[in-house]
C-alpha cells in the first residue's frame, strides 16, 4: 500500500496522464441559487379501484412502500429550488432539494418522478411536470393528483404549468 | 445529493453548452432542424473522477466513453455497464454530449446537407443507454432552453418553424415526447414543432437486437467475448425496448394496419406467437437479462403505440426503405434453458425470417399504425439503414416537405437526387474485408493505438455501425 502522499502524487500523475490522453476539459457552470427554496405539496389521490403502492425512490432504501388504498389520498412534500448558471447565458434550472423532499419523490430532467404499482401490475412511473412558474408568488403550493387510471409511461399526470 | 439528481445536473448544463453556442450563430426567419439521433449516435462522456458527494460536481474533466479508441485497443465497453442500482459503473457519471464525434462523426452529411442551406442545425444528444421515457423529458427541457435562449439573443421563436427530424431510435424518443406535450386534444401542438419526421425509426421493434441477450455482437465479441457482451447488453435497461413488440401493442388489428399477416416471433418448434416480453417466456433467458427492465420496456411500448391526438398526428412523417430483401422481418426462438446458456458453446435460439427492410428495421416496422399512408415515403434508391440520414435521397425528401409542407413526389426527389453525390452526403464505410484485415491485425497487436492506419476514419465507420448495442 502506498502511503498517503505518495497516493495523492500517485492520483495526480494518473490524472495529469489520463488528461494529457484523451480527457477534456469542460466549462465550469457552477450552479448558484436564485432566492428562497420554495416547499411544495403533491396531494396524490387514487381513485382507481386498486391499491396504489408508491415506492422509495432511491434503489436500497430503508423506507417502506408507501400503499394508497382505493377513493384514499396521501401527501408527499417536496422542495425545488431555482438555480442561475454563471456563464453569460445565465440559464435557470428547476433543481429538487432532495434532502428537503419526500423519500418517494426523485426529479429525471424536468419531472418530479414516482413510481408506483397499480395493484399487482407491473412498477410504473408518475411523472409531475415541473416548471420556473412554480416559483411565482401568486402559485399555489398545494397541487391536487387524481389518478383515476394508470398513466402512460413517460407521459406526466400532471402539469405543474401551463 | 443524490447520484441521480447530481447527473441530473450535469446533462442539463452540458445540454445547456450546446443551446448556447447554437443559440449566438441562429439565423431568424430560416427553418430549424432538430436531429434526435439513433441508438448509439450519441457522444457519451464519463467523468473523470467517480460521484462522492455534493462538492463532486461539476467535474472538471470528461472522458470520452462513446466513441473512442479504446473501445477497440481498450476496454471501454466495460465502462458502459450501468450497475442495478440504475448508477453508472464505478460511480463515474456519464452524460451525453450531441452528436457521436470520433473520427467519424455522425450525422456530418446531415449537417452539411443543411447548413448549406443556411438552415439552423442542432442535435439533441440522450444516453441511449437508458430509458426512452428519460430522454423524452430531457428533450421537453431541451425545447423550452432552446426557444428561451434564442429569444433572448435573437428575439424570434425558432419552435413553430422547427422540423424534429428523427432517425432509428431518436423516433421512438421522439414519439414519447410528442404524446407527453399533447394532452388529450394536442392543442397548440404548433408551439412545440412544425412537423415531426422520422427515418427508419422500427415503431415495432427490430429483429437485431434480441440475439445480443444470447450471442453478443460482433466484432466486439473479438476483443471482449461473447459472454462479456452479451452481458453488458443486459445491463443497459433502455434498449430492451428495441426487440419486436409485446403482442398487446401489435395486437391483430395493428398488424392488419402494418400489413403484418402474424406475430413476428414464433416458437421454433409449435409455430406459436413467442413474446419476448411475456414472462411465460423469461425462462429461455439467460441470468444477465434483467426481467425489471423487461417489464419497463412494455410500459413504454405502451406509450409508443398509443395513438396521438389528431392535430399532432396531422404533422407526423416517415421516411423508411424497403429495399434490403434479406433483413429480418420475423424471428423463430427456439426454447432454451436460459439459466445454462454459454454464449461461447451454445448456438443462437434465434433465427431471422428474410423480408423487406433497411436492412436492420422491417419495413413493416417503420410506421405508426395510425399515420397516414400519404405521410409515408418510401425510399427508391436508399437502402441501408445506418446511412439513411445522410443519403441524399432522404435529405432532398426532408428539404421538400420543409419547404412545400408536404411529401414530394417520387419523380421529384430523383431530380434532385440527381445533382448531389451518390449513396452517402458522409463518411463512406470502408469494405468489409478491409474492415475484416484491420480488426484481425488489432486483435493480434500488430497494429496499435498509435499507428496512423488506427485511426482510419473509413474502417471506424464501419465498425460504429457494426458494434451496436441498440
Amino acid at each position: 500500500m502506498l502511503n498517503s502522499p505518495h497516493r495523492k502524487l500517485a492520483a495526480s500523475l494518473a490524472l495529469l496522464l489520463l488528461a494529457v490522453a484523451c480527457a477534456h476539459h469542460v466549462d465550469q457552470r457552477p450552479n448558484k441559487p436564485v432566492g428562497a427554496d420554495v416547499a411544495q405539496t403533491l396531494v396524490l389521490a387514487n381513485d382507481t379501484a386498486n391499491a396504489l403502492t408508491i415506492m422509495p425512490a432511491l434503489t436500497g432504501s430503508a423506507k417502506p412502500p408507501l400503499i394508497v388504498q382505493p377513493a384514499q389520498q396521501t401527501t408527499l412534500g417536496f422542495t425545488i429550488r431555482l438555480e442561475e448558471n454563471v456563464s453569460a447565458g445565465r440559464e435557470r434550472e428547476v433543481v429538487l432539494v432532495p434532502e428537503e423532499s419526500s423519500a418517494y419523490v426523485t426529479q429525471s430532467a424536468i419531472d418530479l418522478l414516482m413510481k408506483a404499482r397499480f395493484g399487482n401490475g407491473p412498477a410504473r412511473e408518475i411523472r409531475v411536470r415541473l416548471g420556473k412558474c412554480l416559483f411565482g408568488s401568486s402559485q399555489s403550493a398545494t397541487h391536487d393528483l387524481h389518478l383515476k387510471k394508470p398513466p402512460l409511461s413517460g407521459v406526466p399526470a400532471l402539469q405543474l404549468c401551463p | 445529493m443524490s447520484y441521480e439528481t447530481a447527473r441530473n445536473h450535469e446533462i442539463h448544463d452540458a445540454h445547456q453548452r450546446l443551446i448556447d453556442a447554437f443559440a449566438k450563430s441562429y439565423r431568424c426567419g430560416q427553418p430549424t432542424i432538430v436531429l434526435l439521433p439513433g441508438g448509439m449516435g450519441s457522444h457519451l462522456d464519463r467523468s473523470a473522477l467517480a460521484y462522492k458527494n455534493d462538492q463532486s460536481i461539476p467535474f472538471a474533466l470528461y472522458d470520452p466513453v462513446w466513441m473512442d479508441v479504446e473501445m477497440i485497443f481498450g476496454r471501454d465497453l466495460e465502462l458502459l455497464r450501468i450497475e442495478e442500482t440504475g448508477h453508472d459503473a464505478g460511480e463515474h457519471i456519464i452524460i451525453p454530449t450531441g452528436p457521436l464525434q470520433f473520427l467519424v462523426n455522425a450525422y456530418d452529411g446531415t449537417r452539411r446537407f443543411f447548413e448549406d442551406l443556411g438552415w439552423n442545425y442542432i442535435v439533441f444528444g440522450y444516453d441511449w443507454r437508458r430509458s426512452l421515457e428519460e430522454a423524452a423529458s430531457q428533450l421537453t427541457e431541451f425545447l423550452v432552453n432552446l426557444r428561451d435562449r434564442v429569444k433572448d439573443l435573437r428575439d424570434c421563436d425558432p419552435l413553430p418553424t422547427t422540423t424534429l427530424l428523427a432517425h432509428s431510435q431518436g423516433g421512438l424518443v421522439g414519439k414519447i415526447f410528442l404524446q407527453s406535450i399533447s394532452g388529450d386534444d394536442g392543442r397548440g401542438i404548433g408551439l412545440w414543432m412544425d412537423r415531426f419526421v422520422t427515418i427508419g425509426t422500427p415503431f415495432y421493434g427490430t429483429s437485431s437486437h434480441q440475439d445480443r441477450y444470447y450471442q453478443g455482437q460482433s466484432p466486439l465479441n473479438i476483443f471482449y467475448g461473447k459472454r462479456r457482451v452479451a452481458e453488458i447488453a443486459g445491463s443497459l435497461p433502455g434498449p430492451y425496448v428495441l426487440m419486436f413488440a409485446d403482442q398487446s401493442a401489435l395486437d391483430a388489428g395493428t398488424q392488419a394496419k402494418l400489413g403484418l399477416g402474424s406475430y413476428p416471433i414464433t416458437d421454433s418448434a409449435t409455430g406459436a406467437p413467442a413474446d419476448p416480453y411475456d414472462s411465460a417466456n423469461f425462462s429461455r433467458y439467460p441470468s444477465w437479462v434483467n426481467t425489471t427492465a423487461l417489464e419497463d420496456a412494455v410500459l413504454a411500448r405502451e406509450t409508443i403505440a398509443a395513438d396521438l391526438p389528431q392535430p399532432v398526428a396531422d404533422r407526423v412523417f416517415h421516411i423508411r426503405s424497403g429495399l434490403n430483401a434479406a433483413t429480418a422481418t420475423g424471428l423463430k426462438w427456439d426454447t432454451v434453458e436460459g439459466a445454462s446458456y454459454n454464449p461461447a458453446s451454445a448456438p443462437s435460439p434465434i433465427t431471422g425470417i428474410a423480408g423487406s427492410g433497411d436492412g436492420t428495421v422491417p419495413f413493416w416496422s417503420a410506421r405508426l399504425a395510425q399515420t397516414l399512408d400519404a405521410q409515408i415515403y418510401d425510399l427508391a434508391h436508399a437502402g441501408d439503414h445506418g446511412g439513411l440520414a445522410e443519403h441524399p435521397e432522404t435529405l432532398s425528401v426532408v428539404r421538400k416537405l420543409v419547404e412545400k409542407g408536404t411529401l414530394p413526389k417520387p419523380a421529384a426527389v430523383a431530380t434532385a437526387v440527381a445533382a448531389l453525390p451518390a449513396v452517402t452526403l458522409g463518411t463512406p464505410k470502408a469494405s468489409p474485408a478491409k474492415t475484416s484485415k484491420w480488426i484481425a491485425a488489432a486483435r493480434a497487436g500488430t497494429l496499435k493505438k498509435g499507428d496512423s492506419r488506427a485511426n482510419d476514419p473509413e474502417v471506424w465507420r464501419r465498425i460504429l455501425e457494426e458494434a451496436q448495442l441498440c
